[in-house]
Formats: C-alpha cells, sequence, structure tokens
C-alpha cells in the first residue's frame, strides 16, 4: 500500500514547495529589514515591519482601496448577475448560444482587458466619450485621469468582466432546481415574486453562498486589470493592496517590509477562505 | 376579461425582455469587438472621429508585431515562451493532479479529507502574498528568467485545481469497474489505463485546457521573474503603454492576438468552466 503516496508524492512536493516554504521563508524575512538589492546587509528588526504597515497611510489606503474595490464590485455582479441568470433561464431562439457567449468577458486575458478599456474610455479618440458626446452632448469626463471617477470605473470594468461568471454559475444552480416545489407553489396560487422569494431563494443558498466567496476571494486578488488599467492611480486612488506589494517589493526593493505585508494579505484572505472551505468540508461529508 | 388583456401584455413583456437579453450580451461582448475592430484598422482609422465602422482591413499592425525594424518586433519570440511556459505547466499540473486525484479518490487515507481540503486551499493563497517568497527563492537558486522559475510556480497554483476537478471525475467512476477488469486479470495500471482513463478522456481534456488558459494569461509572476529571455506576451502587451507611447493598432493586435486562443478554448470546454471556476461546487 505504499503505492498511493507514491501517486501522491509530485503533487505534495510541488505544492509545499510553492506554498508552504516560500511563505515559512518569508516569515523569517519579514521579521528583518532585508532588501534584495543589497543582500548582505540586513539585521533582525523584530516585529518593527508589522508596525510600520499598520501607521503606513499608503498602505491602510490601499487596504481600504481593497475593500472598497472588492466590496462594491461583488455585490453589483451579485445582483446584476441574479438578474440576468433570471432573465437568461427565459426559453427564447438561441438562447443556448448567447449564454455561450457570455463566458468570452471572463475568459479575456486579464491584461488585454485592461489596455481594452484603455482605449475605450481613452479621452481624445475613445468611442465612449465620442458618443457621449454626439448622443448625449455630454463632454465625456477623463475617466481614468479623474480622481473620483478612477476607483468606479476600475470597479465597473470588473463588473463588466465578472457578472457573466455570476450569471452563470446562479444560472447552473436554477437549472439544477427540482420541478416539483414549483408546481407546488403555481397550484398554490403563489406570485412570480412569491415564488422566487420563498422557492427559488432558499435552494440556491448553497451556490449564492459559493459564488460570493470565490468571486471575493478573487476579486481580493485583482492585479493585472488594475495595473494596465490605471496602474494605482490617479495617486493612490487606485492602488490595491496587491499592486502596493509588488511596489515595496519589486520598486523601492524593501524585501522584509514587502513580507510583511505578504502575510498581513495571506491573513485577510485566509479569513475569507475559511468559510469557504468550512462550506466545501460540510458539501464533502454529504 | 383578465386573459384577453393580459395576453397583449405578456407578448410585450417579452419582446422586451428579448431585446433586454440581446442588449446584455452586446455590453458584453462590444468591447472585445471593438479591440478587434481596431486591430484591423490602419493607426490614422483607429484614431478617426466619428469612429469608422465600415473600412478595408488591414493586417499591417500584426505584420509590426512580428517584424523585427518594430521596436515590439520581438513579439513573436514572446508568443513562443508563453506556449512553451503555459503547455509544460499545464502536462505538468494535469499529470500530477492526476495521480493525486485517482490516490484520493481511490484508497483510503487517515485524513484524507484534511489532505483534499489543504490541497483546495493553497488555490486561494493570494498571489501578490507568494510573489515576494517565490521571487527570493527563484533568485536563490538563479533561476530568474529562465522557463523553470515561471513552470514552477504555475504547476503549483494549477495542481490544486487540477486536483480537485479530476478528483470529482474519477469518484463518477464506479470501483466496479477497474475491479473486475482486475479480476480478469488486468494490473492495476492497466485497468486504470484501459478502462478508467479512457472514460474521464473529457474530464482531462477540460482540465488541462482551463489550466492552459490561467497559464497563458497569467500576468504578475511573469512580471517579476522574468526578465528578457523567458518574457511572455501580456507581460510585452504592457509595454506599448509605458515604454513607446500608445500604439493602439499593435497593442489591440497584440491583445486580440493573446485573447483569441483562450476564446476558442473556452468555447470548447464551456460545459466546465463554470465547475472549474467554482472548484466543481456548482455543476
Amino acid at each position: 500500500m505504499k503505492t498511493k503516496y507514491a501517486l501522491l508524492a509530485p503533487a505534495l512536493t510541488v505544492l509545499v514547495f510553492m506554498t508552504v516554504v516560500p511563505f515559512f521563508f518569508s516569515l523569517a524575512t519579514s521579521l528583518t529589514d532585508y532588501k534584495a538589492t543589497e543582500p548582505d546587509r540586513w539585521r533582525f528588526v523584530g516585529f518593527a515591519n508589522f508596525y510600520r504597515a499598520l501607521t503606513d497611510r499608503d498602505v491602510l489606503t490601499s487596504l481600504w482601496n481593497t475593500v472598497l474595490y472588492v466590496g462594491s464590485a461583488v455585490t453589483l455582479e451579485f445582483f446584476l448577475g441574479m438578474a440576468v441568470a433570471l432573465l437568461f433561464s427565459r426559453n427564447m431562439r438561441g438562447i443556448r448560444t448567447i449564454r455561450i457567449l457570455l463566458l468570452l468577458p471572463m475568459m479575456t486575458t486579464p491584461v488585454a482587458v485592461g489596455l481594452m478599456w484603455r482605449w475605450l474610455l481613452n479621452t481624445d479618440f475613445g468611442i465612449v466619450n465620442y458618443y457621449l458626446n454626439t448622443w448625449l452632448g455630454m463632454n465625456g469626463p477623463n475617466w481614468l485621469g479623474d480622481e473620483s471617477l478612477a476607483m468606479p470605473v476600475v470597479v465597473l470594468v470588473d463588473v463588466w468582466q465578472w457578472t457573466p461568471f455570476m450569471a452563470l454559475a446562479l444560472l447552473a444552480g436554477l437549472q439544477s432546481l427540482p420541478e416539483e416545489p414549483f408546481e407546488a407553489a403555481k397550484i398554490d396560487g403563489a406570485s412570480s415574486w412569491q415564488t422566487f422569494r420563498h422557492v427559488t431563494l432558499p435552494q440556491l443558498r448553497s451556490v449564492i453562498l459559493v459564488v460570493w466567496l470565490i468571486r471575493m476571494i478573487d476579486a481580493f486578488k485583482s492585479f493585472d486589470v488594475v495595473w494596465t488599467l490605471t496602474n494605482g492611480g490617479p495617486g493612490l486612488r487606485t492602488e490595491l493592496f496587491s499592486l502596493r506589494i509588488y511596489r515595496v517589493a519589486f520598486k523601492y526593493w524593501e524585501t522584509g517590509y514587502a513580507s510583511a505585508l505578504s502575510w498581513i494579505f495571506l491573513i485577510i484572505i485566509l479569513l475569507v477562505a475559511s468559510q469557504f472551505i468550512r462550506f466545501l468540508y460540510r458539501e464533502t461529508a454529504k | 376579461m383578465g386573459k384577453t388583456t393580459r395576453k397583449p401584455l405578456r407578448s410585450i413583456l417579452n419582446i422586451f425582455l428579448d431585446i433586454l437579453t440581446y442588449a446584455i450580451l452586446i455590453v458584453s461582448l462590444f468591447p472585445i469587438v471593438w479591440m478587434v475592430l481596431t486591430s484591423v484598422k490602419t493607426s490614422w482609422d483607429a484614431q478617426a472621429l466619428p469612429p469608422i465602422w465600415i473600412f478595408v482591413p488591414t493586417i499591417e499592425n500584426y505584420v509590426s508585431l512580428f517584424s523585427s525594424r518594430s521596436t515590439s518586433g520581438r513579439f513573436g519570440e514572446l508568443l513562443v515562451n508563453s506556449v512553451l511556459v503555459a503547455s509544460v505547466s499545464t502536462a505538468l499540473s494535469v499529470l500530477f493532479g492526476a495521480l493525486a486525484a485517482y490516490a484520493l479518490s481511490r484508497f483510503p487515507f487517515k485524513r484524507g479529507k484534511d489532505l483534499a481540503v489543504w490541497i483546495l486551499s493553497t488555490r486561494m493563497f493570494p498571489p501578490a502574498a507568494t510573489l515576494v517568497p517565490v521571487f527570493m527563492m527563484m533568485n536563490a537558486l538563479d533561476l530568474i528568467d529562465t522557463y523553470a522559475a515561471l513552470i514552477i510556480p504555475y504547476t503549483a497554483f494549477n495542481l490544486s485545481f487540477a486536483v480537485w476537478m479530476l478528483k470529482g471525475f474519477f469518484e463518477e467512476i464506479p470501483t466496479d469497474l477497474e475491479e473486475s477488469a482486475m479480476v480478469d486479470g488486468c494490473s492495476r495500471l492497466s485497468a486504470v489505463f484501459r478502462i478508467t482513463m479512457p472514460l474521464i478522456a473529457p474530464g482531462l481534456a477540460a482540465t488541462a485546457i482551463i489550466c492552459l488558459m490561467f497559464s497563458w494569461n497569467e500576468f504578475m509572476f511573469a512580471l517579476v521573474l522574468s526578465r528578457n529571455d523567458a518574457v511572455t506576451a501580456p507581460v510585452i502587451a504592457n509595454q506599448f503603454v509605458t515604454m513607446y507611447g500608445v500604439q493602439w493598432g499593435e497593442l489591440t493586435a497584440a491583445s486580440t492576438l493573446m485573447t483569441a486562443p483562450v476564446l476558442l478554448f473556452a468555447i470548447f470546454v464551456r460545459k466546465y468552466m463554470i465547475q472549474g471556476l467554482t472548484m466543481g461546487s456548482v455543476k
């Protein structure tokens, strides 16, 4: 019965080597002022890096931005996604093809998504501002350069890309529901809202939980779209925590400090992810 | 009376909902369509206002991506890097993933469930948090700017997904099938390869394609772990903006080339996309 361990060995080796080992490595560096550019000069600083993070305005701003970004994007995606799922569950000609086409935004290369939207929203040559002007007579704003607009735009691009995911996952959930409760509701003369509220929603509970958690975990991880779209600007208006870590580590080369930030990020994600993991535990127990 | 007034109302509502459905589709697809259209325009046409909708397509942007006199003429080389890194890491994660998934689905393990859930949880690790330590490790091993520096982390990130996904497929195949083949004199290995593997072939293909897409799209690690030789396509696409001013024609051409294979694949594995993205918890 040694074979079963042999079968697991390659996968576990890679995973341990790329997840557990690096984190212990970075736990060690997070307690020093190590800089990758001056590898020979470093000293032990205890928890100074963690303390610094709690008082670093740029870090706190990026943390707040991330919370704002994740919260608003995922909430919008959920409500829009639910509406789209209901809309797309109707019988209409070509609906199957339409559902497949809805997969495309979420599969578009993230870097391309960022660049594509920069092009659409370009102040001088962008198609969005042109039609805003000719059709609505509005002077289109500088979407990505405006301090108060940049974050909403970044959120909306995420909504554009990921609402289809919510919609298709919820749709899959809707279609897997048994028919009898709906027939019973019909016989009892329930209105469509009552049916949705008291029959559909309760049965969709676990799917809803899963899509919220997965989208939240993924939105926390966002990097590439925001990087290409605004690179954190203007100022620090769209600087997410992941972008901050990158900048501290590879622009200022403060490796020790960046390691401490990585740990803080890991702990935040684990708080969200543990909910998801607990859910999967329950599911696998069934 | 109720019926006669309700019917036209109903059909008006239906028409409205149909239109809404198409509107959502248009909003979802328009940015992609506009990117592709811009990529086949001359740079003059691309920046023309009002926007030009009907024009003679040109491939000049694509040609200049691949011709060496252009500043970004290395694009072909980078695409090759992307293909190499994505396919090797996919092959590794599917192979290692299938072995582990088979073990987890067929043999009892002490705390096997903990193990499976731990494997899954590695998927949730924020890449930005592993970026710094992985960089330091690769630096210490002197692997920066090699294919290995990208292949190893990509394999790891896809592995948890591959294990979890394939475990689901293995569990759907009844063990009796393999056992009866073994009674008939097959070894376990040949039973697996003759009976089980062909049955989960679609699942293997779907898993591989989704892994391929993730590695192909990955940007952050490529940005940090490659310098010159191992740079993948997404990294340079970004440089159309930061280094050469903005060359919209070439930029959209590069974006189209990066996205096209992924979108084709996505349609191919559409049945498994949502299942894959939710780690099998929504089927």
